[in-house]
């Protein structure tokens, strides 16, 4: 079934869209959150309907987690123990699965092990992966991103995916764009033959490919040509634009994203409050791991001796006051100066106040992940509010970039609207 | 070729690089848009021509399209066209349901023989993807009996039920 967009409402380059993908119906701007381990599925499912967190209608999984928490093992767990919870997430949040193909160009054993697992996976793929990462130039061999296109595609659907994302290795420059634009024209097309929504999907690192211009008006283009849904982007290799030219061609091709069709949703993959301030831009979903780690790559993996590190004792807290993801320490000493109590008044940030310096680990970790879609899902309203309004630069993120003591991810708001 | 306009396909080494279950669901979108761009009717020779699929795939998957409704074949002496099976009239009869495990898509057509409500069966495989698996071309103006005798089915079918529980 294909995904259509109505656009509802427009402030500047913000707007609210009504999402369809079957029978699932959600309005944007949205949360989606990204959902890495059991705990995290429970947390949401749970926080869902007890916070009435409307505005969280996305969830995404990565592909080498949907394994675990949503493929055919779970699904008969559940049968058995009687907790039907992935039926729940199914029925009411659009699904995305991320294929994180990246990790097959990377040089990260323990993710690329992780593919190895699928019974499933075409033998020339698996040959491939068990002798080294897959290089530069098998990624040109068409066999391979033929397999790896069809595998994944079906691999997402079989998870339940409602919007199936082309593979997409890593964009650092014109060689890899023009590849990814070959795959998704074929993911597209693939599409298009199975009757599913055709998303285009830009796995994008940012330090790279917003220095030339070459390739914004590439992406451009190629999306001006294909019927795609959906457009779902990936940054990675650091968030933020920094230097004025990656500035001012991060705006260009967010201003003619908007110019391209308004009908489109455009969907941005594993971040943090950069996804949010992005809400602004013209963004309308974006993604965010509920525990605050963004990079992947901090996994607990083997070590020499085969002992597993162990992820830290503390996790990351988003502090909706500067939006950004504070360690436990500093945490700490923040709710000591602010007279014991958190930052934040969310009922569940209220309610571990008076015993907040003595908490376990344990006590700590389910608090401040539930907290996380209470938060935005508060922001987003706030949001949209303001763009019913016309009045996107009230919101709070606005608010907040205009304040001379804001954290840097705020100033790329306050740039664009100086 | 004008009918090849707007047909996203498949180069040939792509083509061939595909599994067998997906270079079957390949040819037969490819050809249901061809169908539908082209005015005229298409023979299964310059389907070949223009896609480069072996005629006997081509012909059998107009033959599936043919009997499930989605085109329909006309015979010119020696020679057999096929057409899509008209364009849908309104869009409001272009309506989606799911009963069960089958999914129903009803549209109002027109053809060289009349309207229709066309009713297409969609069957669901395990990976999601829907493809049409039969269908029921009825005149618009037999539809009021059509679901006459549907409703007479039911009827009898009821009054059967109640005898046979007033039975036990």
């Amino acid at each position: 079934m294909r995904a259509t967009t109505e656009l509802i409402r427009e402030s500047g380059l913000a707007s609210i869209k009504r999402l369809s993908v079957g029978s699932k119906v959600i309005t944007t701007p949205s949360y989606s959150a990204e959902i890495r381990n059991w705990n995290d599925l429970r947390i949401i499912e749970r926080a869902k309907p007890n916070h009435r967190l409307d505005n969280v209608g996305v969830v995404s999984v990565s592909v080498l987690d949907a394994k675990t928490i949503l493929g055919q093992q779970a699904r008969t767990l559940m049968m058995f123990t009687g907790t039907e919870r992935e039926n729940k997430i199914r029925s009411d949040s659009i699904i995305l699965i991320d294929p994180s193909m990246e990790y097959f160009s990377h040089n990260v054993e323990s993710e690329r092990e992780r593919f190895l697992t699928f019974d499933n996976l075409p033998s020339f793929l698996r040959n491939s992966l068990y002798q080294d990462r897959i290089s530069e130039s098998d990624l040109s061999n068409e066999e391979l991103s033929m397999k790896c296109m069809e595998w994944s595609m079906n691999q997402q659907m079989k998870y339940g995916a409602d919007l199936p994302l082309p593979p997409c290795f890593s964009i650092t420059g014109m060689k890899s764009l023009a590849r990814a634009l070959e795959m998704n024209r074929r993911s597209q097309t693939y599409a298009k033959d199975n009757g599913w929504s055709r998303c285009a999907y830009f796995n994008i690192d940012s330090m790279k490919i917003f220095q030339s211009e070459e390739c914004v008006s590439s992406m451009i283009t190629a999306l001006n040509v294909w019927e795609a849904d959906v457009i779902v982007l990936k940054f990675r290799g650091g968030l933020m634009p920094k230097e004025p030219i990656e500035m001012a061609n991060y705006f260009t091709f967010f201003s003619k994203l908007n110019e391209l069709d308004s009908r489109k949703t455009v969907i941005l993959l594993n971040t943090d409050s950069f996804g949010y301030i992005n809400l602004g831009l013209g963004v309308d979903i974006f993604s965010e791991p509920m525990n605050g780690l963004i990079d992947k790559d901090v996994r607990p993996r083997p070590s020499r001796d085969g002992i597993r590190d162990p992820y830290p004792t503390y996790g990351k807290y988003l502090n909706p006051l500067d939006l950004r993801w504070w360690k436990f320490s500093q945490l700490r000493s923040l709710f000591i100066n602010n007279g014991n109590r958190l930052p934040c008044n969310c009922p569940i940030c209220r309610s571990i106040n008076p015993r907040f310096l003595a908490i376990s680990p344990n006590d700590w970790n389910i608090p401040r992940r539930e907290h996380c879609p209470i938060c935005r899902n508060e922001q987003i309203s706030e949001l949209l509010v303001n763009i019913h309004d016309s009045n996107v630069k009230g919101a709070m993120f606005a608010k907040l970039a205009s304040n001379e003591m804001s954290s840097s991810p705020l100033n790329i708001y306050k740039c664009w609207f100086s | 070729m004008k009918e090849t306009d707007g047909v996203m396909r498949f180069s040939e080494d792509e083509y061939k690089r595909l599994s067998a279950s997906a270079q079957g669901k390949h040819i037969n979108r490819v050809i249901r848009d061809m169908l539908k761009n082209s005015k005229n009717g298409l023979t299964v020779p310059q389907i070949h021509k223009l896609t480069q699929h072996s005629k006997d795939a081509i012909e059998k998957h107009l033959t599936e399209l043919v009997a499930t409704n989605f085109a329909y074949k006309v015979t010119f002496g020696r020679t057999n066209v096929y057409y899509a099976n008209g364009k849908t009239l309104h869009s409001f009869l272009e309506k989606d349901m799911s009963l069960g495990d089958k999914h129903f898509s009803f549209h109002f057509i027109k053809n060289p023989s009349g309207e229709f409500i066309y009713i297409q069966e969609k069957k669901k495989d395990s990976i999601g993807a829907l493809s049409p698996s039969g269908g029921l071309l009825i005149k618009e103006d037999l539809f009021p009996l059509f679901i006459n005798l549907l409703q007479d089915v039911n009827n009898e079918l009821l009054n059967f039920k109640t005898s046979v529980n007033g039975g036990i």
